[in-house]
């Protein structure tokens, strides 16, 4: 049996970390929650998951300065797949430019997110 | 004396009364006792609180896996996956009776709506009207308190209860505005046409904010076509009117000129505002005549707003009306608005007047010298043609003061450009007036083109008289050029301030910095060459090279060409080595030259296959050990027993080179010699141990080799033991009496005993279900029914047609006798919803009640037997007052054999009518259920 993918949460929407880690985890990949940038931060300087889908704003600890941290500081090369809100292009971009991989806009499709999780890990 | 005694007589009245101490120390206590129950209330109430939001939380907390559970559920789930979902169901059904647990679980519906999209959100809507929250909701509408009613439509428009609609219409002119506006957004957002519903049933304000959320809804909605909305600006309700404006300009819909046109004459500012806000964004010309004629009796915004219009819209025709407003007009803005749109018109006509301060009537201080003076004239002059001075603050500071109506020329026959040039000529005519008054000094620079003819450079000064300059042809035409001035032409000044008085330059002592450019301006003329033609100053032309034709061979050279010097190649260039040399103490320095890094590039040559192969051979790691002379000994007592392998590869692949071939083999011998002598009787050995293998072959049966066929079949049954159980014995039957092979038959008889062996060990009651032939079924339902309460029967038999399959259908039969007559009919319900479903996806269903009827006389006078039952004939026990069965539509049943026989089975229902036929059909409906 092959090992689990693991993957990072970063969603401070309790309600929503908790559905999308339900199906991600139905999905067969191990996850592992965070509900603020700290946390987040933290987590990554103990292991580096095979990917992260973080949301844009997040309390201490911006989306956007997750991937500036990723792929800055830690020279992480970790698929990140961003979370945001409709309307919110310019952090979009920002986010593109410092190296994210992949963006699905909220109301969240679990479906959709499903799909494109495999497809980031399957680019590896 | 009477009166004094009067005034001093002392009443008792005025005195401070007397307060009995008791009475203040009751007032102490009672105030003292008011606060601490103040303190103790607020502190209760925000333990109340917290411990409440607390609760909530953690209630959510746990809500949200099993919401989780409901919505990612799928039609293909396995049986534990049913039953845990079943048992959450119930669970939940449990939480809900609670009506602050219901509140809880809408909350986090309705939240968890706005995060998630797509299939998700449809399982949650439906999860939201399974648990019967829209009820909720809808009894929430009959409130007589507004923000409960408010509450009520927010909820069924967030989860969008599209048949809810009709509902909230009613609500559209409610007396009470919150319900009125939530009843708006909600009716615009749940469906296409609730915005012309609105529009066309509204009574009421519109406020601004509402108009606002109303195009955010509109704007939002997917594959909306927004409908011509010029059908509501003739609406008595003039916000109506005015939205609709707002939402044609928000839409382009410019087929309403007309009426925007004639809403300009309408008498709500509002919205003659947004009609003429229409008329701007479709450019209506048509309007200008009626915007002329409302903007007497308009507001002050109003006439700004038309003036504006006029502006953008008008023509020169219309500036005689401007100007007129300009005379008549009380309101200053307005005025000024006017003047502007004269400037839109004809621009440059107005000029500004407030705050220019006359220039005729300024002294000029009497110790300036006539050169400077004229300096700054110049100065002044050329600064007004370029930017003419308006002060700023001019309209402000004369707001309070007498109003002097501004002399606006008279509008100019010319076009408007030619009066532009001419008005500039003009002025450009009064500062060359100016200019010539100054003396003029002819400069000659020593630049680089002069330089080459003279071989000092020199400045000449020469003062020209303007006379004779104007008759004179000046060589090069400058007209074109344009007026530049730089802060040079005072530095200009200072130096024909030191020369002399004669015109002579001692120009030999001048200190002159100079660039030596090299090159041949042939076309320049020295003063030399032409002694009667006056040179002119072309210093203050900018130099202009051509960066097209540098430009690329910098570019691609990546080098400048300098003094004209031809490039050379990089790699002829002389390079110069210098010896470094190392003393002593740096040569550690040197020493750490190893540990550069060089960065190089792995050049991969494509090699043949052969060659790959071989090479991939050669290449092999092998780690080496030295080892000790004891060490070998030991090696060399391992008993090694191996066989010689030929390979394909040895026979008809490259051959290893000579060299290595010749290595191994030497090696190999000696490794046996080695052994032999070392011992001598491994030979003997080797013997024994082939001895040994082949004895233990000899225990090993035969392999038996099935065709293909067969072992298709083998793993069919292989599978059916590892994932099936006893319901399966009637499929082994079947498959039992259809096999021919020997083989087989014995693996299926070997499963068939299994499964039977099983049945028995778990109690299973099932009496030789071989010889009946009979599958045994078994609902997961049934477990959870038992013990279940009339309420929790009913929310599970609702359950059942959503997740249940064939083998609930049999339950469900057999509930359909229940005692409990709500059982009964809500059992009915399920079984026709069930086999909808079923049908629906294309399930086979097995009737499962399908025997013959010998079997089924026989089973009856079995059943009345142990039943001890003795009926009347004309009993009316088993009268049920509800049709059982499905109605199939002709067009699903057409050419379906299995649906045919499932309306058969359906029909025969209905069909029996008898006593006899009735207890035939319940006994076969007993039948598969008197397992579980």
């Amino acid at each position: 049996m092959s090992e689990r993918k693991k993957l990072l949460l970063a969603e401070d929407d309790e309600l929503l970390a908790a559905l999308l880690n339900f199906r991600l985890e139905k999905g067969g990949y191990e996850i592992t929650l965070c509900a603020d940038g700290k946390a987040v931060k933290e987590q990554l300087k103990v292991a580096m998951p095979d990917l992260i889908i973080s949301d844009i704003m997040m309390p201490y600890f911006s989306g956007i300065e997750l991937i500036d941290y990723v792929r800055n500081e830690l020279g992480s090369k970790t698929p990140i797949i961003i979370i945001s809100s409709a309307g919110n292009e310019e952090n979009v971009l920002s986010a593109f430019e410092l190296g994210a991989n992949d963006f699905i806009s909220k109301p969240v499709s679990p479906s959709e997110l499903m799909v494109r999780v495999a497809r980031e890990l399957n680019k590896r | 004396m009477v009166l004094a005694s009067y005034t001093y007589h002392t009443y008792s009245a005025i005195t401070a009364p007397k307060i009995h101490t008791d009475l203040l120390w009751d007032l102490v206590v009672l105030f003292v006792g008011l606060a601490g129950a103040y303190f103790i209330a607020i502190f209760l109430f925000n333990k109340i609180i917290s411990s409440k939001s607390l609760k909530v939380g953690k209630l959510k907390k746990e809500l949200s896996p099993i919401i989780s559970e409901f919505i990612f559920i799928e039609d293909d789930a396995t049986k534990t996956e049913k039953s845990n979902y079943v048992r959450l169901k119930l669970e939940i059904r449990e939480l809900l009776n609670d009506p602050s647990n219901r509140k809880i679980v809408l909350e986090l519906l309705l939240e968890l709506r706005k995060d998630v999209s797509g299939l998700a959100r449809e399982r949650l809507f439906e999860l939201y009207q399974e648990l019967g929250l829209d009820a909720d909701s809808y009894k929430k509408l009959k409130s007589w308190r507004w923000q409960v009613v408010s509450q009520g439509i927010q909820e069924l428009t967030k989860m969008g209860v599209t048949e809810s609609y009709v509902f909230l219409t009613k609500f559209i002119n409610d007396k009470r505005s919150t319900i009125r506006k939530q009843a708006e957004l909600a009716v615009v957002t749940l469906k296409h046409e609730g915005l012309d519903y609105f529009l066309d049933t509204t009574k009421h304000k519109i406020s601004e904010w509402q108009q606002l959320k109303l195009l955010e809804v509109i704007s939002n909605k997917s594959d909306y076509l927004p409908p011509n909305f010029k059908a509501w600006l003739t609406s008595k309700n003039k916000y109506v009117v005015l939205f609709a404006l707002r939402l044609i300009k928000h839409y382009n819909q410019n087929d309403a000129d007309a009426s925007i046109i004639e809403l300009v004459k309408n008498r709500h500012d509002q919205i003659k505002k947004e009609a003429i806000e229409c008329i701007k964004a479709f450019h209506l010309i048509p309007a200008i005549e009626n915007l002329k004629a409302v903007f007497w009796n308009s507001t002050a915004d109003t006439k700004i707003a038309i003036l504006e219009a006029l502006g953008e819209l008008g023509s020169k025709a219309d500036i005689e009306f401007l100007q007129l407003i300009d005379k008549k007009e009380y309101s200053f803005s307005v005025r000024s608005k006017a003047l502007s749109a004269i400037n839109k018109l004809v621009p440059g006509s107005i000029l500004p007047t407030e705050g220019i301060i006359d220039t005729n009537t300024l002294q000029i201080p009497s110790d300036l010298k006539p050169g400077k003076l004229e300096e700054m004239k110049t100065e002044r002059s050329l600064d007004d043609v370029i930017n003419p001075t308006v002060d700023p603050m001019a309209f402000s500071k004369n707001e309070n003061a007498p109003e002097v109506p501004i002399k606006a020329p008279a509008p100019s026959p010319l076009p408007e450009n030619k009066a532009m040039e001419e008005a500039s000529a003009n002025a450009n005519a009064e500062d060359y007036f100016e200019l010539t008054d100054m003396p003029i000094y002819q400069v000659q620079m020593t630049d680089s083109i002069t330089a080459i003819n003279t071989p000092d450079p020199s400045v000449t000064y020469q003062e020209i008289d303007p006379g004779p300059v104007k008759e004179m042809e000046p060589l090069f035409q400058i007209d074109f050029l344009p007026i530049v001035i730089e802060a040079e032409i005072g530095c200009t000044n200072e130096k024909t301030e030191e020369v002399p008085q004669d015109g002579t330059l001692d120009i030999n002592n001048m200190e002159v910095l100079y660039d030596q450019i090299e090159g041949k301006p042939e076309s320049i003329l020295s003063e030399s060459d032409h002694p009667n033609e006056i040179t002119i100053d072309l210093s203050f032309i900018p130099i202009v090279v051509d960066e097209q034709s540098v430009a690329p061979t910098a570019a691609l050279n990546g080098e400048r060409k300098i003094s004209g010097k031809p490039l050379i190649p990089l790699s002829e260039i002389p390079i110069i080595y210098e010896d470094i040399t190392v003393t002593g103490p740096q040569v550690p320095q040197v020493l750490n030259l190893m540990d550069l890094e060089v960065d190089f590039d792995v050049i991969q040559l494509e090699m043949a296959k052969e060659e790959q192969q071989y090479s991939s051979l050669l290449e092999l790691e092998v780690q080496f050990e030295e080892v000790g002379p004891n060490a070998v000994e030991k090696l060399l007592d391992i008993e090694v027993i191996f066989e010689t392998i030929t390979s394909q590869l040895d026979v008809d692949g490259p051959q290893l080179p000579q060299w290595l071939m010749e290595e191994i083999s030497a090696s190999v011998q000696n490794t046996l010699s080695n052994k032999n002598a070392l011992n001598p009787d491994w030979e003997t050995k080797s013997f024994k141990m082939w001895q040994e293998i082949d004895s233990l072959l000899q225990i090993v049966p035969p392999p038996k080799y099935y065709d293909h066929e067969v072992a298709e079949k083998m793993i069919l049954l292989d599978n059916i033991e590892l994932y099936g159980d006893g319901r399966e014995i009637e499929l082994l039957g079947e498959l039992m009496l259809q096999e021919s092979d020997h083989g087989a038959q014995l693996r299926i008889r070997e499963i068939r005993d299994h499964f039977l062996k099983q049945w028995k060990v778990s109690g299973a009651k099932n009496d030789s279900p071989d010889n009946k032939g009979e599958m045994a079924v078994y609902s997961v339902f049934e477990d959870f029914f038992r013990p279940c309460d009339t309420e929790s029967k009913l929310i599970l038999l609702d359950e059942i047609p959503a997740v249940g399959d064939v083998k609930d259908i049999p339950f469900l039969k057999k509930l359909l006798f229940d005692s409990d007559a709500r059982i009964r009919e809500k059992a009915a319900k399920s079984l026709a919803k069930l086999q909808t479903r079923l049908l629906a996806s294309g399930m086979i269903l097995k009737a499962s009640d399908s025997t013959t009827a010998s079997n089924t006389v026989n089973q009856v006078d079995l059943l009345l037997d142990a039943l001890e039952i003795d009926p009347p004939k004309d009993s009316d026990i088993f009268e049920i007052d509800f049709e059982i069965g499905i109605d199939v539509p002709n067009d699903v049943t057409n050419g379906d054999p299995e649906t045919k026989e499932l309306s058969n089975e359906t029909d025969t229902g209905k069909a029996k009518g008898s006593i006899l036929q009735r207890i035939c059909w319940f006994t076969s409906l007993l039948k598969p259920c008197d397992n579980g």
